[in-house]
């Protein structure tokens, strides 16, 4: 029970300075004159895509012995997930109806509106923000696991693997569905009432912006810190360590094998993420089954560990040998675990298509299948690539499920990476660290240069 | 939609052809350190032309990871061969029924303590359990009950009983001083204020940054620090007349039952016991001794017939580590 409130109260505290920092980025990227803010912008987006893991590593070898602590763990799980609040904010921001600032312009500051409207407005989002940091901070392995750090899903972990015993790793599942059940139900039924108020359709934007006037500098001098201290350092750090040739060879030739795995079961997840996505948001947002909307939510915050004993559980038989003795076990639970990623992004971008669309198509005698092939799918076209890369991105950094799912030969570079921090030289870990992050920032780029082109 | 479930079908397909028994491979799961047993199995490779497909154990499950697959996978086994990195968990399987008999011809040279009697399972380049000291100490600990000496109250680090090697030293200690006596050293380890650390690894690291006084760990954590140049000395434990001696751990191999490449498997499991790998596992970071009389063992440690050896029957201790285990888990809070 102590250890249960223990991991309690290291996710609220993460998610306490993640949400804090966060929102104070987001609203600084958004709604101020601060110089080089899309640039920061990204930079301070890296460690989401980035395998915890990683990061870890990095402040490892800037902090040493702290790191394996309390405000360790608080540290480094805070910088993983300040991107979410961060963005979030950064897009509430982008969104809200701007009238309403406008006219309280009229009479207050800026930061008297701040404080009164614009983050009063957002806060119920946040408040649903900060709850998915807490999910996604109680469910976390790889950083507890690597700073050693004993929290409630190490033990269910632990409990599985020595043991083979399920009874911590039900007990998380029945309260993580417990949190999903009660967001879901906020979501649904309070911030929905009030959404049309609060955001406004894009293309009528009103971009006031805060100056900043002799205070830029200062903040920018704030940023920078943060910017450095979270990211950059810990990244430099790694990149210092590996700086040689022959490391980079070295590391090459120990997991050349798995970086091709692990770029064709992420192209092949991505595919199929993308396709039930949009099945998945299809049905929640145009036929209302919102039921599917909370076990695609559950199985995402669900932590890996589980889907992964269900899995073995479910497939490890004689009839069912071509799936768990293959990657196919991998690529499905990819698909349970990662496709509410797809569905909310296809979802946010479905809500905007007027259905009328729909509707002018069947009375002009368009079946229901022509309709979402020839009109609905071409209007999501870059929901579906900013999907694919975006599931791409989440796969090719998993580490939990696979490393529990994964059949001899079939590993994934980052498994292999995760495997051979044991022992190996620290020198090959940070060259493999470089190479995941260029793999991982790889499929980004692409993604900005074909935004431009469709 | 019909062009979907074709292109859903043929990846599905693809990837599941795949898992073909036919083939010219060889599964193996894989306790020891993946970053010294992958240059063995590579090696394999090229001399023979067997693909090995390998599964190999992570730090964080404790070398039990792997099998507690190996059981769940009883009734429909996916591997021809393990790899252990202690022979307890062998017989555990073998016990269980998942180990079928080998007897391969480079097995003979080992010593018969380190093999099972009925064929199921033999050993190979083994591991010490030594203590590891900060060299600045003026008197050097020489024993494990060195942890209950209330001068090292607070001082002393030991990995977390439940897993590993630890678990396996415990379970010979059971046999070798009886329940009672057993407990009581346990139960001392906590009244003496011994830390409780999560791999040998940590507390090797532990000693060498000079955070407690000593530790008992495996000798391939030792050597490691020694090699990298920490400044912390390796003793033999209880070497003196009368004494526990030191305890030993072989790598373990074994053949699965129902393995669907039984010939490549026992390629496999001759190679894995030729003295050529014992000599590569005894130059390699992980400085294991060989078994195999005629092969060096690494500079740093003595040679098996220069120690003191703990002699406990594997069998003995596999039985006790089930007898143990509630005791140990409620010792360890889980």
């Amino acid at each position: 029970m102590t250890l249960f409130f223990d991991t309690i109260f290291l996710s609220l505290s993460v998610t306490f300075i993640s949400v804090f920092f966060g929102v104070i980025l987001g609203i600084l990227f958004e709604k101020t004159t601060l110089p080089f803010k899309n640039t920061f912008l990204l930079i301070f987006s890296l460690s989401l895509f980035l395998p915890p893991y990683i990061i870890a590593l990095g402040f490892s070898e800037l902090f040493g012995e702290w790191l394996f602590s309390f405000g360790g763990v608080v540290l480094v799980e805070s910088v993983i997930y300040l991107p979410i609040p961060m963005l979030s904010t950064f897009l509430l921001l982008k969104n809200i109806n701007k009238s309403l600032e406008d006219s309280a312009r009229v009479y207050c500051s800026w930061v008297c509106i701040l404080r009164k409207i614009t983050i009063p407005l957002i806060s119920p989002y946040l408040f649903l923000i900060s709850s998915i940091v807490f999910l996604l901070s109680l469910g976390n392995y790889s950083v507890v696991n690597f700073l050693r750090y004993k929290t409630f899903v190490m033990q269910s972990f632990v409990e599985f693997s020595a043991f083979y015993e399920y009874k911590s790793a039900y007990i998380l599942s029945i309260l993580i569905a417990l949190i999903v059940a009660t967001l879901l139900f906020f979501e649904k039924y309070y911030t929905k009432k009030n959404y049309a108020t609060i955001f406004e359709h894009r293309g009528f934007k009103n971009n006031n912006l805060i100056d900043l006037k002799n205070y830029n500098y200062i903040v920018l001098s704030f940023v920078v810190f943060l910017a450095t201290a979270f990211v950059i350092l810990p990244i430099f750090t790694l990149v210092i360590n590996s700086v040689s040739i022959s490391n980079y060879i070295k590391a090459f030739e120990l997991v050349s094998d798995s970086i091709f795995r692990s770029v064709i079961y992420a192209c092949i997840g991505a595919f199929f993420i993308t396709f039930f996505g949009f099945i998945l948001a299809y049905f929640i947002k145009r036929k209302n089954l919102y039921i599917l909307d909370f076990f695609s939510v559950l199985f995402f915050a669900i932590p890996s560990t589980v889907i992964g004993i269900v899995f073995i559980m479910l497939f490890n038989h004689e009839w069912s040998s071509f799936i768990y003795a293959s990657p196919i076990i991998i690529i499905l639970a990819y698909i349970l675990k990662y496709s509410a990623i797809s569905s909310r992004l296809i979802m946010s971008n479905l809500a905007q298509l007027p259905v009328s669309f729909d509707d002018s198509a069947r009375v002009l005698g368009a079946s229901k299948i022509y309709t979402i092939l020839h009109i609905t799918i071409p209007l999501l076209k870059k929901s579906f690539i900013f999907s694919y890369f975006l599931a791409f991105v989440f796969l090719i950094r998993d580490t939990d499920i696979t490393m529990l799912l994964y059949s001899a030969g079939n590993d994934t570079f980052a498994v292999k990476l995760f495997t051979l921090m044991a022992n190996s030289p620290q020198e090959i870990i940070s060259a493999l660290c470089v190479m995941m992050i260029l793999i991982v920032l790889s499929p980004l780029l692409a993604w900005f240069i074909l935004r431009k082109i469709f | 939609m019909k062009y979907f479930f074709l292109v859903f079908l043929f990846i599905f397909g693809f990837l599941g052809c795949s898992n073909d028994k036919n083939k010219n491979e060889v599964v193996i799961y894989v306790s020891e350190d993946q970053v010294f047993s992958e240059p063995i199995l590579k090696d394999f490779e090229k001399k023979t032309g067997i693909k090995v497909k390998a599964l190999y154990d992570t730090e964080e499950s404790k070398s039990t990871g792997v099998v507690n697959r190996l059981i769940a996978e009883k009734n429909n086994p996916q591997a021809d061969v393990y790899w252990a990195n202690e022979p307890i968990r062998a017989q555990m399987l073998k016990q269980r029924g998942l180990l079928s008999k080998y007897i391969s011809k480079n097995s003979k040279e080992i010593a018969d303590n380190f093999k099972d009697k009925d064929g199921f399972w033999c050993g190979f380049s083994a591991r010490l359990r030594v203590l590891v000291a900060d060299r600045n100490m003026k008197k050097y600990p020489s024993s494990v009950f060195d942890y209950l000496d209330e001068k090292y109250k607070d001082k002393a680090v030991i990995a977390n009983p439940l897993f590993g090697s630890t678990t396996a030293q415990i379970s010979a200690m059971f046999i070798k001083l009886g329940d009672k006596k057993a407990k009581l050293f346990l139960n001392g380890l906590k009244q003496n204020g011994v830390k409780i650390s999560t791999s040998n690894g940590e507390s090797a690291d532990f000693i060498a940054k000079k955070r407690y006084l000593f530790s008992l760990v495996d000798s391939d954590d030792a050597v490691s620090r020694i090699r990298a140049g920490k400044d912390i000395k390796m003793i033999y434990p209880d070497q003196e007349e009368g004494g526990l001696g030191c305890f030993v751990i072989p790598n373990v191999v074994m053949l699965i039952k129902g393995a669907k490449h039984e010939n490549n498997a026992k390629k496999l499991i001759d190679y894995l016991l030729s003295s050529e790998v014992e000599a590569k596992l005894a130059l390699a970071d992980c400085a294991q001794i060989p078994l195999h009389v005629e092969v060096k063992p690494p500079k740093e440690l003595r040679a098996l017939k220069d120690i003191k050896v703990m002699k406990v029957d594997y069998k003995d201790v596999a039985q006790k580590m089930h007898e143990i285990e509630p005791f140990l888990k409620e010792w360890a809070g889980y």
